[in-house]
């Protein structure tokens, strides 16, 4: 273990050259706090195999005004939505506004027993622009997105966790910590080749599902990874996966 | 009911019900999908005769519906036969979901990987509470190739699957239902009668309409917007 740093957000002190990104949206306006977050996602050190995304209760609720900023948030968000990493979302208390948003480009949302999710949306003040629409249709189908969206309602923990707009509850953000760097310790490639291809089951048909998966199989397999996964199982021990770093 | 023993591969059997076809998969101690056994579920399912209105999966080993894929071979197998193999594994989950009547899985047990791939295949899961689902792939360094990414996130959306998916989480029956990867609870050891009343059920009804709308379900993407 390396020499650690004390963390800013009271989290827990982690490890230098730590696999685990936690990164914390920043204040101001959501469109400036969505480029500053691009931009350190952009920079991870290249160790870097999960991201803890720190979502904060009172993140901005503004919204793109003209049409560059539509594109400057749609393209933000995607590319926070295609990290090649496995991503965790940590709510707080409240989740609205551009914390919303981010929330469902990540993989795993995890929150709070208190939390209380709203759709940015007209009732709400704001308009879901940026991807938000067809990201909660997906992530939650269009019997709870609907109403979501054009209704604005509040939605509080169990019901969160029930239709996905969460995916765990957690009793504090130490566990949150913990299921990232459990994510951080698995097979890389394997990782991103499901995401990428769970990510892409929304839209493309099924046959050309099956040939991906089947050809994103083939390469995984062909890593030394999957050799190391599959032979600890059949030998009955723990697996060490590698990163790109070779740690 | 008249019992048949499948006869290519001891571990198969198929019951006959009146129009409902039972597919019991007893190969102990877990229902590891080998070659050999994979097939014969293909075949068994290829045998179920004309007239038959419905189809359950079930497995006749205590707490186990089926552990999936055999890891050990996997391990020690060459690239191109085990490229072959999740063919396979694709041939055989999609036959469930191509069949021309509805398909029923009946998970008493442990429905993990493999297992979890081939009840997705299926239209309906009938789940006792407390059994474990999952797909662990990830956690050994593959993925699941045999077309669960594409069916897992069709049947509950991107919300709960990519944090299933990539964690490689184990999730109970009733956790399964809350999420709607499973529609319908039975007590443990009432699931496959609860599956095989279903079926008698659906087997009552108009078999051509039954076809026509079990094949426009599953032909349609259901949570793109």
């Amino acid at each position: 273990m390396q020499a650690s740093t004390p963390d800013p957000r009271g989290v827990a002190p982690r490890p230098a050259r730590d696999p685990v990104a936690v990164v914390e949206l920043a204040a101001g306006s959501a469109t400036d706090a969505l480029t500053e977050l691009v931009a350190t996602l952009a920079a991870l050190p290249p160790g870097t195999r999960a991201v803890l995304l720190r979502l904060p209760s009172d993140a901005a609720v503004d919204r793109p005004v003209d049409e560059d900023s539509v594109t400057a948030w749609q393209q933000a968000l995607s590319a926070v939505e295609d990290l090649p990493l496995p991503t965790v979302a940590l709510l707080a208390d409240r989740c609205t506004g551009v914390a919303f948003d981010l929330a469902l480009c990540c993989d795993v949302r995890v929150a709070p027993g208190t939390v209380v999710v709203r759709a940015p949306t007209p009732a709400a003040g704001a308009l879901p622009v940026g991807g938000t629409v067809a990201r909660l249709v997906r992530a939650v189908g269009q019997g709870v997105a609907r109403d979501l969206l054009i209704t604005g309602r509040t939605v509080e923990a169990p019901e969160a966790l029930a239709w996905g707009l969460v995916t765990r509850l957690v009793p504090d953000p130490a566990a949150a910590l913990e299921l990232a760097a459990s994510l951080a310790a698995l097979s890389p490639e394997a990782l991103a080749a499901t995401k990428r291809l769970a990510l892409g089951a929304s839209q493309d048909s099924f046959a050309a599902g099956l040939a991906a998966e089947l050809s994103l199989w083939r390469t995984v397999r062909a890593g030394a990874n999957a050799q190391e996964g599959l032979s600890a199982f059949a030998e009955k021990r723990d697996p060490r996966f590698t990163g790109p770093d070779g740690r | 009911m008249s019992g048949v023993a499948f006869g290519r591969h001891p571990g198969v059997h198929v019951g006959l019900y009146d129009a409902v076809a039972e597919i019991v998969m007893d190969s102990a101690p877990v229902n590891a999908f080998d070659r050999p056994f994979l097939e014969a579920v293909g075949e068994a399912l290829a045998s179920v005769p004309a007239g038959t209105r419905a189809v359950v999966v079930s497995s006749a080993v205590p707490r186990i519906f089926a552990a999936g894929g055999d890891i050990p071979y996997m391990a020690r197998a060459d690239l191109a036969d085990q490229v072959s193999y999740v063919e396979l594994c694709q041939q055989v989950y999609g036959a469930f979901e191509q069949v021309g009547v509805p398909t029923i899985a009946a998970v008493d047990g442990a429905c993990l990987g493999g297992g979890l791939e081939l009840a997705l295949s299926c239209d309906i899961r009938v789940v006792a509470p407390g059994v474990r689902l999952g797909l662990p792939e990830a956690t050994l360094g593959i993925l699941a190739g045999g077309g669960a990414i594409h069916r897992i996130v069709r049947a509950v959306g991107q919300a709960p699957a990519r944090d299933l998916l990539l964690s490689g989480r184990r999730i109970t029956g009733a956790e399964a239902v809350d999420i709607g990867l499973a529609s319908r609870l039975a007590e443990p050891g009432r699931v496959t009668t609860a599956a095989l009343e279903l079926a008698a059920e659906i087997a009552a009804a108009d078999p051509a309409a039954v076809a026509a709308v079990t094949r426009a379900a599953r032909s349609v993407l259901p949570v793109g917007p």
